[in-house]
C-alpha cells in the first residue's frame, strides 16, 4: 500500500486509495487534520499533533512548529537539549502520520507519496526525500502541492479544460495552469512564493498588536511562551473575522490582560501588503503558460488560507469570476497525493491518467560573456528554462577561456537573473581538462530534471570521451549521507508517546494550557477539572474515565467559548 | 525522422489532432518509466503545435487584420471594453466604474515630454485604484507602458527604475512583463542612457578643473596632440584601465551613445594603451647584438676560442642590455619632461604612419635612444667592411620596428603570435610524464651512459 501525505506547514494529512475514492485517514485522536508539531513529552518521548499543540505554549522548548519553512537551511531547532535539523521535525511527524495510517489501514506502510509546494527548490525536495526516509518511509515519488490537488480535481472532470490551480497554504503560496485533454493532465506553468502563508498573516496580526498597544507596556513578546500565545490568538482572530465583523485579540498574562478590538476592514488593511505579493506568481504563470484570462474555465482554491473571505474576494476580483468551491480546500491536496500513489501502483479502479509537470525555475550555469577582447564572468546561461515540461534532459555547450586552461569549474544556479549574484547557487562541478588552446576544449553540459524534481549534471568532454557527474558538495542545505544515517539511528532510539494513551494526554496538555491562560475564578474551575480528570486517570477504570473525558471536554468548549 | 512522423500525423494536421495523438502515444511513453522516449514525443509534440498554431494564425491574420499587430492605442480602455465582472453573491468585490484620473492619454503626453515626476504620481495612483484589479486590466495597462517607454526618448534609468518597482517588474524573480528581448532592449537603453550621463558629468567635471573626468576627458575631448601626449604621459595604470573599459564599451556594445550626444570617440584610442610589455624589443636587441659581437670576433684578430666566444659574448650582452634598458628608463623620464617639444618635432619630421597623432613612436623618446645600440654596432664591427653599414642601419632600423610593435596596442604581432603558439606547444608538452619517477630514472642513465662513452672516447 502506498499512502500519500500532504505535509502541511500548518497541518498534515494522509489519504489512501481504497478501491474507488481517495480516503483521508484519521489520526490516533479520530481528527482528520494533524497539526504540524512535534515535540517530547515529559517523558522525552515523541508526541505529533494536536498534544504537542497544547503544549507548544506551556512547553515552549519541548515543541517545535513551522519547520517546513527551513527546509533546505541548514537551521537547527533546539528540543529538550538536542538541536534538530528540519527533515528531522519533519521526520517525527512522518513517523506519527504512518503510525496513524498503519492504523486506520491495519496494515504495515512502507511507500509514500509527498506533496511539496510546486516551487520547492532542489535543496527542498532533497530534504523532504530525506526526512521521509528518516521516517523509515520509501518515498516513491514527490508531487507538487497545486497538481495534487488538480489531480483530485480533475478526477471528477470529464471534458477538456485548463484551470488555475491558486494553492495559498500555512507557509507557502503556488500557482499552477494545467490543462486536461483526452486522459492527459498537463501542468502548464507553475510559479509561487515559498514564504507567503496563513502563517505571514498571524504574524502581521500579531505586529499590528504589538504596535497598537505598544511593546513597552506588554510583556517581553519575544518570549517563547508569550509568542506562541500570542501566534495561537492572532489564528483565533484571524479565523473568526472570516465569520463576524468585529473580533477581539486578547492577550492574558501574569494576571493581567491586553485586548483589542479588531472589524474586518481592519484586518484587510492589515494583510493588504501580504495580498499585494499574491499577485506577481499569477501573472507569471499566466504569462508563461500564454494563456489569457479569460482562456481559463475554472479557478480552484486550495490551501485552509484560502478560505479567508478576504482572500476569495480578492481571487474573485483577479480573475472577475466566482473561483471553484466544490472541493474542500484543506484535504485536495491528500486526496490527490493519494490518488498519484495509486497511479504510481497502477491501481487497476483508476482510469488512466497520465500527469506531466514542469519545473518551475530556471536552472543553468555561470558563464563569462565576451565584451571586446575582455571576458565578464558571472552571467548566467540557462540550460532548462523555467515551465519546461519533465522529465527532461538538455544541453548546451560551452569552451574554455584561457589557454592551456587545466580545469573547469562549472557553478551551477537555479534562478533568473541575468547574472548568478542574483540566483541561487545549487553547487559546483570541478572538470579537469587537457591542456589546448582556449576554446578549442568544449564541455557538453546536461543537465536532467527528472519527474521528482531532482537535478543531475553530467558534463562531457567530446575530446577525451570523459563523463562527470555532479555530487553537490558543501550545501548546507542537504545531507551527507552519513549524516543520515547517524540522524536516522538517533530518531530511532527516540520512543513514541503510547498511542492508546493520547486522547487522555490531549485532555490533559489543553488543561495545562488553559490554566496557564485564565486567571483567577477561571483557573481554579479548571485546576479543579484537572484534579478530578487526574483521579479519574488513577483509577484506571476505562469507562469511568471515558465519562470523566467527555464531561470535561464539554465543560471546556463552554468554558472557552465565554473566553 | 520529423517530428510529424513521431506523432504518426501529416503536416497539416490540426491542434486537436496533434493533441490526441499525443495523448494516445503518451500512455505507452510514460514520462516516468521512459523519459528519453518520452522527451522525443514532447518534443514533436511542442513543435507540431507551434507550427499548427502559427499556421492557425497566419491565415486568420491575412484573412482578417493585416494591420492589427501595430499600435496598441488607448482607446482600449473605454470602461465599455472593459472585461464585465461578475459579481459574486456577497456583492463584495470591489467595482470600480471607471478608470482614474489622470486619463491615459495625459500620461502619455507626459512620458513622451519627460515630466517623470508626474507621470511616477499618475502611475501609483492608477495603481491604488480598484479598477486595475483584474488582470486583464491590468496586464493591457502594463503592455501601454511599455509601449509608451519603446516610444518616449527621453526617461532616464532612474524613471525606469521607479516604473519597475511600481509595476513590480523584476528580472531576478523572472517578473516580466514581456519577451526576453524586448525587456532586454530596454535594459540596454538604460545602461547607454547611464553610461551618457557618465560621460557628460565627467566631461563637465573636466571642464571645471581639469583634474577629475580626465578619463572621458582623453577619450572625447578635442586637444592638440601636445596636450593629449601630456595628459596621457599623466595616467595611472588605474587611469588607463578604466580608459580602456570606457573605450571598449563604446566600441562593442554601445555604439549609438557618441553619436547622441554629438561627441566623437578617438579613433585610435588603442594606440593611446600603454604597451603592455617590451619584450620583442628586449630579445631582439640581445640577439642582434650578441650576434654582431660573435661575428666580430670571429672575424677579427683575437684570440679564436669558438666555446668561450659563444657563451660568454651573449651572457655579456644579456648584462650590457639591463645597463642598457636602466639607461633608457633615465633617459624616458627626461624625455616624457620634454614631451611638447617632443610631440612638436615628430610631427613634423616623422612619418604619419609612425607619429600616430602623437600615440606612437616619438623622435626624442624612441627614435634618439635607438640610435645608441646603432652606434655601439657600428663600433663592434668597424673591422669588418661589410659588415661596417649593414650592422648599425638593421640594428637601428630593427629596434625601432620592435618599440613600433609594442606601441600599437591591441594588434596582435606576428612574432607575439608565434610566441604564443610556442608557448602553448610548450604547455601541451606531457609534462605530468616527468612526474613518474620511473622516466626520471631512465633519463639519469642515459645521461650519465652518454657522459662515460664520451669520456671513454677521449681517453681512447
Amino acid at each position: 500500500m502506498i499512502i500519500g501525505i500532504d505535509l502541511g506547514t500548518t497541518n498534515s494529512l494522509v489519504a489512501a486509495w481504497d478501491g474507488e475514492h481517495a480516503r483521508l485517514l484519521p489520526n490516533a485522536l479520530g481528527n482528520l487534520l494533524t497539526p504540524s508539531i512535534v515535540g517530547l513529552d515529559d517523558h522525552g518521548q515523541l508526541i505529533a499533533g494536536d498534544i504537542a499543540r497544547e503544549r507548544l505554549h506551556t512547553h515552549p522548548q519541548l515543541t517545535a512548529s513551522l519547520f517546513k519553512r527551513y527546509m533546505g537551511s541548514a537551521r537547527e531547532t533546539l528540543l529538550g537539549g538536542r538541536v534538530y535539523r528540519a527533515e528531522e521535525l519533519s521526520a517525527m511527524l512522518l513517523r506519527s502520520l504512518k503510525a496513524d495510517a498503519e492504523r486506520a489501514l491495519g496494515e504495515p506502510v512502507h511507500e509514500a507519496v509527498i506533496s511539496v509546494p510546486a516551487y520547492f527548490s532542489d535543496a527542498q525536495r532533497k530534504a523532504t526525500r530525506i526526512a521521509g526516509e528518516l521516517a523509515g518511509l520509501k518515498i516513491e515519488k514527490l508531487i507538487n502541492e497545486p497538481t495534487a490537488a488538480a489531480l483530485a480535481y480533475g478526477l471528477q472532470e470529464r471534458n477538456e479544460t485548463t484551470f488555475l490551480v491558486f494553492d495559498l497554504g500555512g507557509g507557502t503560496f503556488d500557482v499552477s495552469i494545467l490543462e486536461l485533454f483526452e486522459g492527459v493532465m498537463e501542468v502548464r506553468a507553475s510559479a509561487g512564493d515559498n514564504f507567503l502563508g496563513g502563517e505571514d498573516f498571524d504574524d502581521r496580526l500579531v505586529e499590528h498588536f504589538i504596535a497598537r498597544i505598544g511593546a513597552a507596556d506588554l510583556p517581553d513578546t519575544t518570549h517563547p511562551a508569550t509568542a506562541q500565545r500570542l501566534r495561537r490568538e492572532a489564528q483565533r482572530v484571524r479565523h473568526a473575522l472570516g465569520q463576524a465583523q468585529v473580533a477581539r485579540f486578547i492577550l492574558r498574562e501574569q494576571a493581567r490582560e491586553w485586548s483589542l478590538e479588531l472589524t474586518q476592514s481592519d484586518l484587510a488593511d492589515i494583510v493588504q501588503p501580504l495580498l499585494d505579493r499574491l499577485r506577481a506568481p499569477i501573472e507569471r504563470a499566466l504569462r508563461d503558460a500564454r494563456i489569457k484570462v479569460a482562456d481559463l474555465d475554472e479557478i480552484l482554491l486550495v490551501g485552509g488560507t484560502t478560505r479567508m473571505p478576504l482572500v476569495r474576494k480578492l481571487v474573485a476580483t483577479l480573475f472577475g469570476r466566482i473561483p471553484a468551491m466544490q472541493l474542500n480546500p484543506d484535504e485536495v491536496v491528500a486526496q490527490g497525493a493519494a490518488i498519484q500513489a495509486a497511479l504510481q501502483a497502477r491501481h487497476a479502479s483508476l482510469e488512466e491518467v497520465v500527469l506531466t509537470d514542469v519545473c518551475p525555475y530556471t536552472l543553468g550555469i555561470e558563464t563569462a560573456v565576451q565584451l571586446g577582447t575582455d571576458y565578464q564572468s558571472g552571467h548566467y546561461l540557462p540550460i532548462i528554462e523555467r515551465n519546461t515540461v519533465v522529465p527532461v534532459s538538455r544541453s548546451r555547450n560551452v569552451s574554455t577561456l584561457s589557454d592551456n586552461q587545466k580545469v573547469v569549474r562549472l557553478g551551477i544556479y537555479q534562478g533568473e537573473s541575468r547574472l548568478v549574484a542574483n540566483n541561487i547557487f545549487l553547487g559546483e562541478l570541478e572538470i579537469p581538462v587537457p591542456p589546448r588552446k582556449a576554446g578549442e576544449v568544449t564541455l557538453d553540459v546536461r543537465f536532467t530534471y527528472d519527474n521528482n524534481g531532482l537535478l543531475e549534471a553530467q558534463v562531457h568532454l567530446p575530446i577525451n570521451g570523459e563523463t562527470r557527474r555532479l555530487v553537490i558538495e558543501n550545501n548546507p542545505g542537504v545531507l551527507a549521507p552519513e549524516e543520515i544515517a547517524e540522524r536516522l539511528a538517533a530518531l530511532e532510539a527516540l520512543k513514541v508517546h503510547p498511542r492508546d494513551q493520547q486522547i487522555n494526554t490531549l485532555l490533559l496538555a489543553r488543561l495545562d494550557r488553559l490554566y496557564q491562560e485564565s486567571l483567577g475564578d477561571g483557573r481554579q474551575y479548571i485546576a479543579g477539572l484537572a484534579n478530578h480528570f487526574q483521579q479519574m486517570l488513577d483509577t484506571q477504570d476505562e469507562r469511568r474515565i471515558r465519562e470523566a473525558r467527555s464531561d470535561i471536554t464539554q465543560r471546556l468548549a463552554h468554558f472557552e467559548q465565554e473566553g | 525522422m520529423s517530428h510529424w512522423q513521431v506523432l504518426g500525423l501529416t503536416p497539416d494536421a490540426d491542434e486537436r489532432s496533434i493533441k490526441r495523438a499525443y495523448a494516445r502515444l503518451l500512455k505507452i511513453h510514460r514520462p516516468d518509466e521512459n523519459p528519453n522516449e518520452f522527451q522525443r514525443l514532447r518534443e514533436a509534440y511542442e513543435a507540431s503545435l507551434a507550427e499548427a498554431r502559427w499556421r492557425a494564425q497566419t491565415d486568420e491574420e491575412v484573412v482578417y487584420a493585416p494591420l492589427a499587430a501595430s499600435a496598441p492605442t488607448v482607446e482600449r480602455y473605454r470602461p465599455e471594453a472593459g472585461p464585465t465582472l461578475v459579481i459574486p453573491q456577497h456583492g463584495e468585490i470591489p467595482t470600480a466604474i471607471s478608470p482614474p484620473e489622470p486619463s491615459l492619454g495625459r500620461m502619455k503626453q507626459w512620458l513622451a515630454k519627460g515630466k517623470d515626476r508626474q507621470v511616477m504620481d499618475a502611475l501609483r495612483l492608477w495603481l491604488v485604484s480598484d479598477w486595475l484589479l483584474p488582470f486583464e486590466r491590468r496586464q493591457q495597462f502594463e503592455q501601454n507602458i511599455l509601449d509608451w517607454l519603446e516610444s518616449a526618448e527621453g526617461w532616464s534609468p532612474a524613471f525606469f527604475d521607479g516604473v519597475c518597482q511600481v509595476l513590480g517588474w523584476d528580472e531576478a524573480q523572472g517578473n516580466l512583463p514581456c519577451e526576453y528581448w524586448r525587456w532586454d532592449r530596454l535594459i540596454r537603453r538604460c545602461e547607454a542612457q547611464a553610461l551618457a550621463e557618465t560621460i557628460l558629468g565627467d566631461l563637465a567635471r573636466f571642464d571645471d578643473d581639469k583634474v577629475r573626468g580626465q578619463v572621458a576627458a582623453m577619450l572625447f575631448k578635442p586637444m592638440t596632440d601636445q596636450r593629449r601626449r601630456e595628459m596621457a604621459d599623466g595616467f595611472s595604470s588605474l587611469d588607463w584601465q578604466r580608459f580602456a573599459e570606457l573605450a571598449q564599451a563604446i566600441k562593442y556594445q554601445y555604439p549609438e551613445v557618441p553619436q547622441r550626444l554629438g561627441l566623437q570617440p578617438l579613433d585610435n584610442w588603442r594606440d593611446w594603451l600603454p604597451p603592455t610589455s617590451y619584450r620583442g624589443v628586449y630579445l631582439f636587441l640581445w640577439l642582434a647584438l650578441s650576434a654582431v659581437l660573435v661575428i666580430s670576433v670571429f672575424t677579427g684578430l683575437m684570440r679564436k676560442d669558438w666555446l668561450g666566444t659563444s657563451v660568454l659574448m651573449p651572457l655579456m650582452m644579456l648584462v650590457l642590455n639591463w645597463i642598457g634598458m636602466k639607461a633608457y628608463q633615465v633617459w624616458a623620464m627626461v624625455a616624457v619632461a620634454a614631451g611638447r617639444l617632443d610631440v612638436l618635432l615628430s610631427r613634423l619630421l616623422l612619418p604619419h604612419r609612425w607619429y600616430r597623432q602623437g600615440a606612437g613612436l616619438l623622435l626624442l623618446r624612441h627614435i634618439l635612444p635607438s640610435a645608441v645600440p646603432a652606434a655601439l654596432a657600428c663600433a663592434w664591427s668597424s673591422h669588418v667592411p661589410w659588415l661596417r653599414w649593414v650592422s648599425p642601419l638593421a640594428v637601428f632600423l630593427g629596434t625601432i620596428y620592435f618599440t613600433n610593435e609594442a606601441l600599437s596596442g591591441g594588434k596582435v604581432s606576428i612574432w607575439a603570435r608565434a610566441l604564443r603558439g610556442l608557448k602553448l606547444g610548450i604547455g601541451r608538452l606531457p609534462w605530468h610524464m616527468l612526474k613518474r619517477e620511473g622516466l626520471l630514472a631512465v633519463i639519469a642513465v642515459a645521461v650519465m651512459a652518454a657522459t662515460v662513452y664520451f669520456r671513454m672516447k677521449v681517453v681512447v
